[in-house]
């Protein structure tokens, strides 16, 4: 780990950002000859405040400012319907910042130093070279217990069809979509620039007549997602604020909480109702929001057990909620959620 | 010269020269955080409690 702090000096001369100084971005004292001297008032991660980078890059650091990596606002939005006013209140003053914020991203967090988690850090990505990308160490590290393992098949499974074509995270998670458009957004699915699988994939470019109308007889019902995503992902359950949670594999179908007209891949998210106890928080507002939530596995595979049979649908039913499948002590909003599908002749 | 003025010389050239000096040094942290076996000697793992946190249990 000592490695992460070695900085490459081939660099020093070579980039401009070190025209200035170490001491320009990261305070302390460049004159001392001892580590405690030195350190005595050291910025370690001084792009957490966006203004840093942008005395430079003034467009960036203004948009980024407001996007989701930076704020973290899809964290607080997606838990806040449960809660009463006064609930808001105080997971805003005693949680929100303590504890959810802390997975914001700095600028530094993608383009020098890999994002810190707990005590833990890769370290600087290329001896403090200031990079564009380094998915495995950045994306891979914070998105670790489920979407990067899912894509790159660390879980054991299948890859990702995309992840075997040689495609990384950037490659639909476009710059713009990290950086932000300037405006503030309550969660990723509003984000303007987010992926679209049609953007690469258009209707009408079918290799086969089978796919072609299988397609058009689903597009306003189906996701893309609630064929062709592998029926293995992660789901996590059960946390408690500074406890952490569990996780088990699981394939979820049913109508999406944000699109009832659509039936998607849905995820078990983590909260329970005693979550945030120990915060004073009991989410008096608890079953207003179904613990499940629409997802996009990253596993996404051409040819799946529903691609190739309608059965696997229509008459096994393979995956879709029940009632008697729903999470228990879970959301009454979760019942809002079961979708049982036509039947039809095998 | 008497001995006044020839201090005085003295003086004024060391504060002439000592910035140039000074500058030519390396800073204090470039000497360390690019000399692997001092940061090696430095550093000191962090104290990571493993029991559960955020994250999975």
């Amino acid at each position: 780990m000592y490695k992460g702090y070695l900085v490459d000096r081939a660099v020093l001369d070579l980039n401009t950002h070190f025209a200035e100084g170490c001491a320009f971005c990261h305070k302390g004292d460049e004159n001392a000859r001892e580590r405690e001297a030195a350190h005595q008032g050291l910025v370690p991660r001084p792009s957490d405040d966006a203004r840093i980078c942008g005395q430079c890059h003034d467009d960036i650091a203004d948009r980024y400012e407001k996007a989701l990596h930076y704020t973290t606002a899809g964290l607080k939005n997606g838990v806040k319907g449960r809660f009463s006013k006064a609930e808001t209140d105080r997971f805003d003053a005693r949680v929100f910042e303590a504890s959810c914020r802390r997975c914001h991203a700095s600028c530094g967090d993608c383009h020098v130093k890999g994002p810190r988690l707990g005590k833990v850090c890769t370290g600087l990505l290329q001896g403090h070279r200031f990079v564009r990308k380094d998915e495995a160490r950045t994306c891979g590290f914070c998105h670790g217990g489920r979407v990067y393992p899912e894509f790159t098949g660390q879980y054991g499974v299948v890859k990702d069809a995309h992840f075997e074509k040689g495609m990384m995270c950037l490659d639909c998670h476009s710059r713009k979509e990290m950086h932000g458009d300037g405006n503030r957004t309550a969660s990723r699915k509003e984000v303007a620039e987010r992926p679209r699988c049609e953007t690469c994939h258009p209707a009408g470019q079918e290799k086969t007549e089978k796919a072609k109308k299988a397609h058009e007889t689903h597009r306003k019902t189906l996701s893309c997602t609630a064929c062709h995503a592998l029926s293995t992902y992660k789901n996590c359950s059960n946390c408690h604020l500074g406890k952490g949670g569990q996780s088990k594999i699981g394939f979820y179908l049913g109508r999406s909480p944000r699109d009832p007209g659509i039936v998607t891949t849905l995820r078990l998210v983590p909260t329970v109702r005693n979550t945030f106890a120990s915060a004073g928080i009991a989410m008096e507002r608890y079953d207003a929001l179904p613990n499940y939530w629409d997802t996009v596995p990253h596993v996404i595979r051409k040819v799946t057990e529903r691609t190739t049979n309608c059965t696997m649908c229509h008459l096994v039913k393979m995956g879709f909620l029940t009632p008697s499948k729903l999470i228990e002590g879970g959301s009454e909003a979760n019942e809002d959620l079961v979708y049982t599908p036509k039947p039809i002749r095998p | 010269m008497n001995r006044t003025a020839f201090l005085c010389s003295v003086v004024l050239t060391a504060l002439l020269v000592l910035p140039a000096v000074l500058q030519g040094q390396e800073s204090g942290c470039i000497s360390c955080h690019t000399d692997e076996a001092r940061i090696q000697e430095l550093f000191v793992p962090p104290d990571i409690d493993f029991k559960a946190d955020e994250g999975e249990g």
